[in-house]
């Protein structure tokens, strides 16, 4: 166990593949030494691996993921990084029509061992169009896994798990934490897909979330528990598919269930969590189920603006609140 | 056999399997959409001749001809027009996505211009694993206008990867006449934009196809990259079965009909002695024999187990 | 058209129903007004009828103890109409998107709230809001949503409610364990042989518990002499009126009350509630208990009037045909143990009311008459228990001789 960034973490993942697999290689913008990638995860790997496995594509995003899914077709396992999750909107075509399709529509004659890696999220003034959260988006399509990793960690063993995997994986790391510090195995540690997390343990309410959010779940649990609230903490880590089991288990202890992301509410997977919820466990729920989420806005530029628009920790503790009427309450 | 023969047996073979198949759709035997190639023979035969069983392949909507060329099985291509459990896609694709990887048929597709990019990816995996494959991409004139049509041969170029890129100008995309959708007269022009070769060919002269697609094909192999041709030809029937056809210029559709491939051929084969009315006749009746069997094939095979439906997903 | 057949609520106090017998078999023709089933509640035992004509689907055949009031227990579909037709003319309205007409089967007019998991049926003004938590929580528990106050917003019961409303029961259930709860919560090898509750005795064990909880009872005793009131019956006999010294307490009772209507009261949530009406109760002893049948207006009744709807009542008791009706609205209660040689006796003040008289045997007794000399008199012991937060002791025995001297005095019954 080392403690290394999510950047380092997520390199560390790509190398350790490539060394593995000669199969794996990495194409996308930018993504070659000197630069080393827009957010420099890739840095240092073209000199490694050389410019072959390492490849700088032009500006086409269209181009970058209909390729990848070409070699992915064809005995490759390519990881294809776009460089904003807003620009995923221009490969589009090629990651909803074609990759989460053609394994189906060929009555499984292929398989698709694409990786889609790209990262999303506010707080950097990147304004509207380099900071969207649509991964609710692509959890809708059939035949996409949607991975969405908080920690180093997980960063490492899901990018691995992913790379590996058979279907395409759309892998949305969030801009935010690439520099957060974390404990990681230095061995060849492999996550599986679709397993939530717990990563804290509490009996009042159920905070479901993933990415970025977790941190701010974390920090709003902390706060909760000085009103004697206990909160537990799920890491959703795999949007889809949906690990529902690991919620109900921990509804059914807490009968109290906020859903936080960073992505807008309406139409997000907060939705989705809840319907599955309600549903499945309608009898645990002794309050209406909350979900916390930005505004439904495009993302401003100013800082100040910014931030009413984006969802925080007091978001999430507000919640909490609202359906726990008396906070010094003893649950059942 | 003498070549020649070969293209225009497989030309015919193309022709009356398509005639078939628009039979069977009138009478309702077939779900979803048909979109038929006739009149685009030659251009299937000619680039498919210069292919090897290993190479990859990319097709369209419209793309029986491609894929009986690129020598699918009929049996299991008629099966996934009835969507049968017994066709190449197992009755998920149909039409449409038809797809035999076993011949390097990677796909027919709903969207246009979709399989270019795809191809450029193929071609990659070829160029990484030095295989020895190449990739051909057919897309019609519409799909030149596609922002996947510059990325996906930009990229190849690039890369100089092996593929080889096929437009069959049948001078619609859908229902508007090309004239109406690029200013470019030729499209092969658009090579230059990628620093590629060009090549028009009259897409209605078989031998002329195959030459410039064994051309291009040495180029890529020898991992010189990547060629856009441009095959001139013309979509004698509407752009499904059904569509009446109202935008046509009927003074252009008679003045292609003349330079019907197969007719073209004919007259050429007849000329040189090498066709006569019985030769063609057994050539008819022995490809008729092929599709009555392959239809039978189909008709007398299972329907998908409905269980299957959520087969090749996870969930 | 189908006609739901339902557990129809026959008094007040009805909560529940008990189908002991079916008449018919399922599926059977039958006829408006036919009997369908007998049913036993916490008063009596009646049959219930057909509400229409048709073939009757039977949902509970067997015997099921204490359905609650409005459950449904049968469906009686006219004879163009089969079961699975009534389904489909639900499903087409549904299904065809057209204005929603109202759909003939009446079922589902039937407002029904779900209570607890049990199914109870709730009074359809109340709508219980509660969480699914709670629900699930109140149907383990078999507690009753309708009787707990929800703390959330919208006055939402959720898990909390149940688990305060848990611990207060707890609370009351250990102040109140007497020496024979803790015996009869033995195992059963304690001797003792159990025998369920009939609803009647429910019925009584209830009304009885109640009292004890809320009301405080005060008993005063007089003892009157009624050798006039004896020989006037005896004359009455002669001249063919049977009339029973009840009677005469009815009647007394009745018209002295008029004077003291705060005996004809209740108290009800920190307020003595007046009736304006004098209704009478009077005890009836049945093989299994006791019921109260009510002479209504009793002030306003002859004495043979009295004594003719008394007697029809008490007959009406034993043959087991009065519906629920004439069981409510008492507004005093008269109990008489006069027929099983009892000097006297306080009975329990029915909880509605504010006041009861109890009625010993006339007794013959050496009495000392005016002259001052001894002789048999026929002596009758009362017993008036009141509702001390209504009443005091001053206003009882000023009502207690009241009574006592219109009967030691019939004469004064008729001014």
């Amino acid at each position: 166990m080392r403690t290394i960034r999510y950047r380092d973490a997520l390199r560390e993942a790509i190398r350790e593949e490539m060394t593995r697999d000669t199969s794996v290689f990495i194409m996308g913008e930018d993504i070659e030494d000197p630069f080393g990638g827009s957010y420099k995860v890739t840095k240092g790997l073209s000199t490694e691996f050389g410019k072959e496995r390492v490849r700088n594509t032009p500006i086409s995003e269209l181009a970058i993921a209909g390729a990848a899914l070409g070699a992915a077709i064809t005995g490759m396992r390519p990881i294809a990084e776009i460089m904003y999750l807003d620009f995923t909107t221009l490969s589009i075509d090629q990651i909803v029509n074609q990759a989460a399709k053609i394994r189906y529509m060929s009555g499984g004659q292929v398989q698709v061992p694409l990786v889609i890696r790209t990262q999303e999220g506010s707080g950097n003034s990147s304004g509207a169009q380099h900071g969207q959260c649509l991964e609710a988006w692509y959890a809708h399509i059939p035949g996409l896994k949607v991975v969405m990793p908080a920690t180093p960690a997980d960063a490492k063993g899901l990018l691995k798990a992913s790379i590996r995997e058979d279907n395409p994986v759309v892998f949305i790391e969030n801009k935010m934490l690439y520099n957060i510090k974390g404990e990681v195995s230095d061995k060849d540690e492999v996550l599986g897909i679709g397993k939530a997390n717990i990563i804290r343990e509490g009996q009042d309410v159920t905070i479901v979330s993933y990415s970025r959010m977790v941190h701010e779940s974390i920090k709003a649990a902390d706060s909760l528990l000085e009103e004697g609230i206990s909160a537990e903490i799920i890491d959703l880590r795999t949007i889809a598919p949906l690990d529902i089991d690991t919620i109900l288990r921990s509804v059914a202890k807490t009968h109290r269930l906020v859903i936080a992301h960073e992505a807008v509410v309406n139409g997000g997977i907060g939705g989705e969590v809840a319907a599955r919820v309600i549903k499945e466990g309608f009898d645990e729920l002794d309050a209406p189920i909350e979900r916390v989420g930005s505004k439904a806005s495009p993302l401003p530029f100013s800082p100040l603006l910014e931030k009413e628009i984006v969802c925080d920790f007091n978001d999430i503790v507000t919640a909490v609140q609202s359906i726990i009427p008396n906070a010094k309450e003893v649950t059942i | 056999m003498n070549e020649q023969i070969c293209f225009y047996r497989q030309m015919l073979r193309i022709r009356q399997f398509e005639q078939k198949a628009i039979s069977l759709f009138e009478k309702g035997e077939l779900p979803g959409f048909l979109h038929s190639c006739i009149g685009q023979e030659a251009v299937a035969v000619g680039v498919c001749s210069a292919l090897e069983k290993k190479d990859y392949l990319f097709t369209t909507h419209r793309g029986h001809g491609h894929v009986l060329a690129k020598g699918m099985d009929m049996k299991r291509m008629v099966s996934e027009l009835y969507a049968k459990s017994t066709g190449s896609n197992r009755g998920k694709g149909g039409s449409m996505h038809i797809m035999d990887v076993s011949v390097g048929v990677l796909g027919a597709n709903g969207v246009v211009g979709a399989g270019i990019p795809m191809a450029s990816g193929t071609a990659l995996s070829s160029k990484m694993k030095k295989d020895g494959r190449v990739t051909v991409a057919f897309f019609g004139d519409g799909a030149s206008n596609t922002g996947a049509f510059h990325e996906g041969i930009n990229l190849a170029a690039v890369w100089g990867l092996p593929t080889i890129f096929l437009c069959e100008n049948n001078k619609f995309s859908e229902s508007t006449s090309v004239k109406n959708h690029q200013r470019v007269e030729r499209i092969s022009e658009r090579a230059k934009a990628f620093g590629i070769p060009g090549i028009h060919v009259d897409g209605m002269d078989v031998e002329a196809v195959a030459k410039a697609a064994a051309n291009s094909v040495v180029r890529a192999r020898n991992g010189e990259g990547p060629t856009l041709i441009e095959a001139d030809t013309y979509r004698f029937l509407g752009h499904y079965l059904g569509d009446q056809v109202e935008y046509r210029n009927e003074d252009e559709h008679a003045e292609w009909v003349l330079k019907d491939p197969i007719v073209q051929i004919e007259k050429h084969l007849e000329q040189a002695g090498l066709l006569n009315e019985e030769l063609k006749k057994n050539l008819i009746q022995e490809i008729d024999a092929e599709i009555d069997n392959a239809v039978d094939y189909a008709v007398n095979s299972a329907d998908p187990h409905p269980n299957e439906a959520m087969d090749h997903i996870f969930v | 058209m189908t006609t739901p057949v339902i557990i129809q609520k026959m008094g007040q106090q009805m909560e529940s129903g008990t189908i002991t017998e079916w008449f018919v078999n399922d599926g059977e023709q039958v006829i408006m007004d036919d009997p369908l089933f007998s049913m036993e509640t916490d008063k009596l035992e009646v049959e219930v009828t057909a509400p229409a004509s048709g073939h009757i689907k039977v949902l509970h055949a067997e015997k099921v103890e204490e359905l609650p009031v409005g459950e449904v227990v049968a469906y009686i579909y006219d004879e163009e109409e089969s079961e699975e037709e009534t389904h489909q003319v639900n499903q087409v309205a549904v299904t065809s998107g057209e204005e929603s007409k109202p759909i003939k089967n009446e079922n589902t007019s039937i407002t029904k709230e779900i209570v607890t998991g049990a199914s109870k049926v709730n009074s359809p003004e109340r709508r219980i809001i509660a969480s699914p938590y709670a629900r699930k929580l109140a149907r383990q528990y078999q507690l009753d949503l309708s009787e707990m106050n929800g703390s959330a917003s919208n006055g939402r019961i959720i898990a909390q409610d149940i688990l305060a409303f848990i611990e207060k029961q707890e609370k009351k259930k250990k102040s109140s364990v007497s020496v024979s709860d803790q015996a009869a919560s033995k195992d059963v090898n304690d001797g003792t042989n159990a025998f369920p509750l009939s609803p009647m005795r429910k019925a009584i064990t209830k009304t009885v518990e109640q009292s004890a909880r809320t009301i405080v009872p005060v008993t005063i005793t007089k003892s009157v002499q009624v050798d006039k009131l004896v020989s006037l019956r005896e004359e009455l006999k002669e001249e063919g009126y049977a009339i029973s010294p009840n009677d005469f307490i009815i009647y007394a009772v009745s018209r002295s009350l008029k004077k003291f209507m705060t005996f004809n009261s209740v108290f009800s949530q920190d307020q003595v509630r007046q009736y304006q009406d004098i209704h009478i109760g009077f005890a009836v002893a049945v093989d299994d208990g006791l019921m109260i049948p009510v002479i209504r207006h009793a002030d306003k009744k002859s004495l043979s009037e009295i004594a003719d709807g008394r007697k029809w009542l008490v007959e009406g008791v034993r043959d087991q045909k009065l519906t629920n009706e004439y069981f409510e609205g008492g507004t005093f209660s008269i109990s008489s143990l006069g027929n099983y040689d009892i000097d006297s006796f306080s009975p329990v003040v029915y909880p509605t009311q504010a006041a009861i008289l109890g009625i010993g045997s006339i007794q013959k007794q050496p009495v000392v008459n005016k002259n001052g000399n001894l002789e048999v008199g026929h002596v009758l012991s009362l017993s008036l228990v009141f509702d001390h937060r209504v009443n005091d002791g001053k206003p009882g025995a000023e009502l207690l001789n009241d009574i006592g001297s219109k009967l030691e005095n019939p004469i004064k019954l008729i001014i």
